[in-house]
């Protein structure tokens, strides 16, 4: 078969930085379906930026060997002849959408190739209703849920219709309804002849569907199989899935630290919260689950006063934290949002978290040394936070957050681009962190490391609890690789 | 996705001739009745997309607004600093209530089909695609920051914790900027193939705007400048 995507002798620096790909040979076959894995940093989404030309031309960089599409050479063929040919799906769909509507967004791409109006309107409402997207097309990206978001960067790059598309990280952050939607749109548009390379750390039921496994390491392919049935105890066995220790045995759950008592919520006059209870307690692990726009990033942001609720109240301690400065309630109920690049504003990871250690109430918690210790930071300490691989940034951002000596730990999706490694060392510390009497409430898509770390589910429906109680009894799809992609268990 | 002909809406080309000649106006006019007056439609302006978006726009315009004012009289009178002041609303206004209801899609097409040079007209609108993302993005690093306990309510004493908001906001917003043009280029932005979308043909509503805008445009520069 003829190869769609050929890589000779690739290797790849990025501008100012060190080599990201030594020396890669690799060839696509038209019409196969290639998933790659590897750990952060390993040079898969570097990868991903090669085929239609981002790399070099756009990002910059030091390119050496050759990347040839359907024939053409990237070094030659800048972007925009390149596109038609190679879309891609970028990790953050956040940053793929950049206009005013979902329609706007998939006809961006179709009125760059020189279509005529009256095709674009037909090829928007044809991949629309391919991918049941149909009726968000007026809204606004920003509107969506995450899972939402995925579907229409998806859908912006299959409108364009090309014959190879990559997708980063496509399953990430999809809950278990959207995940198999998501896997069954590749299978469909594999087994309609587009050639498909999917970059992911996760495992599920879409692994049966791939023809061939990629795994990089340090920049080249490290090993290479055939997908289906055995993809995923192949990925297991060269340690590209994570393999958590058993929780330990439950102890007496200890005081109410923070209760919700039927919280109600509204954004911009759309309810998003309803009537939603209960209580976290020290030394617990609590895992928040609900599917996309389920309501619970708006939640956290009403534990610590960011946000004002319509009806019922937060309670620490059995006070109410109406009034009370988010800053100061931080003191108590630490969060860690998604995004580690929000925190950063310091020189060096000592200085991340001397920030906590100085605002702290006096008298107690742990000391520098300890979170180093606790957090495997000792060697990081001098270096510059914006300079550390995804896995650890998560874990400077979640020690700044735990040098206020926080009674309660909010870790929002804790596993967002985290490699295996760095999935089973947060599942560590957050075992520790619990055994010290922390409470802490995961929130999170990955069902396989909220069973990792909790033995209490509060799931999350349409804004209500719907189910509060073991992950057994919580009505999720559990099971080997349940859901197509996402939260295997 | 743009209204027709026959749509009760202005078309965005007669939205932006309104705009530039708003612009125009308040950068010619001195007279400070006549700059208050065009504040007084520019409020209308904005109360017509209701109290929250008034609310929401005044938020932002107040106080930038007051500052000039404020500075403006400390360094020269009292009537100059409110003329800056009334002519800085109406500029901030004018423009969010324009591009409040022409999408950054929209003015692209326009300045095209005016034949605007790509650079510029790239700027301007993928200007105005990034705001609401840095908008977004500084939303969530000011709840990054206050959840690990660093105080950012507006207060005198907070002044040197705003370090938190605007270095974060300064890195995202290059990161933004990047992944914009990675965006836009991954979907053939420098294709020199690209086609636009047709214009709404503007109605008799738009050429009637369009004719008063430039009569009261008129009378104006009249009266300031031929009187």
């Amino acid at each position: 078969m003829a190869a769609d995507l050929e890589l000779e002798q690739v290797s790849y620096a990025y501008p100012g930085g060190g080599r990201a790909l030594a020396e890669l040979d690799l060839d696509i076959e038209a019409g196969s379906y290639a998933v790659v894995f590897g750990p952060n940093g390993s040079g898969k989404s570097t990868f991903a930026y090669l085929p239609n030309g981002l790399i070099p031309h756009v990002v910059g960089g030091v390119l050496g060997g050759r990347v040839t599409v359907r024939g053409r050479d990237t070094r030659t063929h800048r972007p925009d002849s390149l596109f038609h040919l190679a879309g891609l799906v970028f990790q953050d769909p956040e940053a793929q959408l950049f206009s005013s509507t979902v329609r706007d967004e998939l006809a961006f791409g179709l009125e760059n190739m020189g279509l005529a109006p009256g095709v674009v309107a037909d090829r928007i409402r044809a991949t629309a209703d391919r991918l049941g997207i149909g009726h968000l097309l007026d809204r606004s990206p920003d509107t969506l849920s995450g899972g939402e978001q995925r579907l229409a960067a998806i859908a912006s790059v299959l409108a364009m219709d090309p014959p190879i598309v990559l997708l980063d990280e496509p399953f990430a952050g999809l809950d278990w309804g959207f995940a198999p939607r998501v896997a069954s749109i590749l299978r469909e548009l594999n087994r309609a002849g587009k050639t498909l390379v999917v970059v992911e750390h996760r495992a599920g039921d879409y692994l049966r569907d791939a023809t061939r496994l990629l795994v990089f390491g340090r920049g080249r392919v490290d090993l290479e199989a055939p997908g289906g049935r055995d993809a995923e105890r192949m990925l297991k066995a060269c340690r590209m899935l994570p393999e958590y220790a058993p929780l330990p045995a439950p102890d007496a759950a200890g005081d109410e630290v923070l209760a919700v008592q039927a919280l109600s919520a509204s954004i911009e006059g759309r309810p998003v919260l309803d009537r939603v209870s209960f209580a976290l307690h020290a030394g617990e692990v609590t895992a928040l689950v609900g599917e996309n726009g389920a309501g619970k990033s708006t939640l956290v942001r009403h534990l610590i006063g960011l946000a004002a609720p319509s009806g019922g109240s937060v309670r620490l301690r059995g006070r109410g934290i109406t009034g009370r400065p988010p800053a100061e309630l931080a003191r108590q109920v630490g969060i860690c949002f998604q995004n580690p690049n929000d925190q950063f504003f310091t020189a060096s990871v000592r200085a991340e978290i001397e920030v906590g250690l100085h605002r702290r109430h006096p008298g107690g918690g742990r000391g520098l040394e300890e979170i180093c210790r606790l957090f495997d930071l000792g060697a990081l300490l001098d270096r510059p936070p914006h300079g550390l691989s995804a896995g650890e940034k998560k874990r400077v951002a979640i020690a700044a957050v735990l040098a206020l000596n926080p009674a309660v730990l909010v870790l929002d999706e804790p596993t967002a681009g985290q490699d295996a490694a760095g999935k089973e060392r947060l599942a560590a510390v957050i075992g520790r962190l619990s055994a010290a009497g922390t409470a802490v409430l995961l929130v999170t898509h990955d069902l396989e490391f909220a069973a990792a770390c909790s033995r209490r589910w509060v799931r999350l429906h349409r804004g209500r609890v719907m189910a509060d109680g073991p992950p057994q009894a919580i009505g999720l799809p559990l099971g080997p690789s349940a859901a197509g992609g996402e939260g295997a268990l | 996705m743009t209204p027709s002909a026959s749509s009760p809406r202005l078309t965005p080309a007669t939205r932006l001739v309104l705009l530039s000649v708003g612009v125009g106006l308040v950068l010619a006019v001195q007279t400070l009745s006549v700059l208050a007056a065009g504040s007084i439609v520019v409020l209308a302006l904005l109360a017509a997309s209701g109290p929250a978006g008034l609310l929401r726009r005044l938020r932002l315009i107040a106080p930038m607004t007051g500052l000039v004012l404020a500075v403006g009289w400390g360094f020269f009178d009292v009537e100059t600093a409110a003329r800056l002041a009334l002519r800085l609303f109406c500029l901030l206004g004018a423009s969010a209530a324009c591009f409040a209801a022409v999408s950054p899609e929209e003015t692209g097409t326009v300045l095209a089909a005016l034949r605007v040079p790509r650079g510029p007209a790239f700027v301007l609108t993928a200007g105005l695609r990034y705001v609401p993302l840095v908008r977004s993005r500084l939303q969530a690093i000011r709840d990054a920051q206050q959840a690990r306990g660093i105080d950012l309510r507006p207060r005198v004493r907070n002044v040197g914790n705003w370090m938190a908001l605007l270095l974060p906001l300064l890195v995202q917003s290059l990161l933004l900027a990047d992944d914009l043009a990675l965006a836009m280029e991954s979907r053939g932005f420098a294709s020199r193939r690209r086609r636009l979308r047709p214009l709404p043909r503007p109605g008799a509503r738009d050429w009637a705007v369009r004719v008063a805008a430039l009569a009261v445009a008129s009378i104006v520069l009249y009266g300031e400048f031929g009187g």
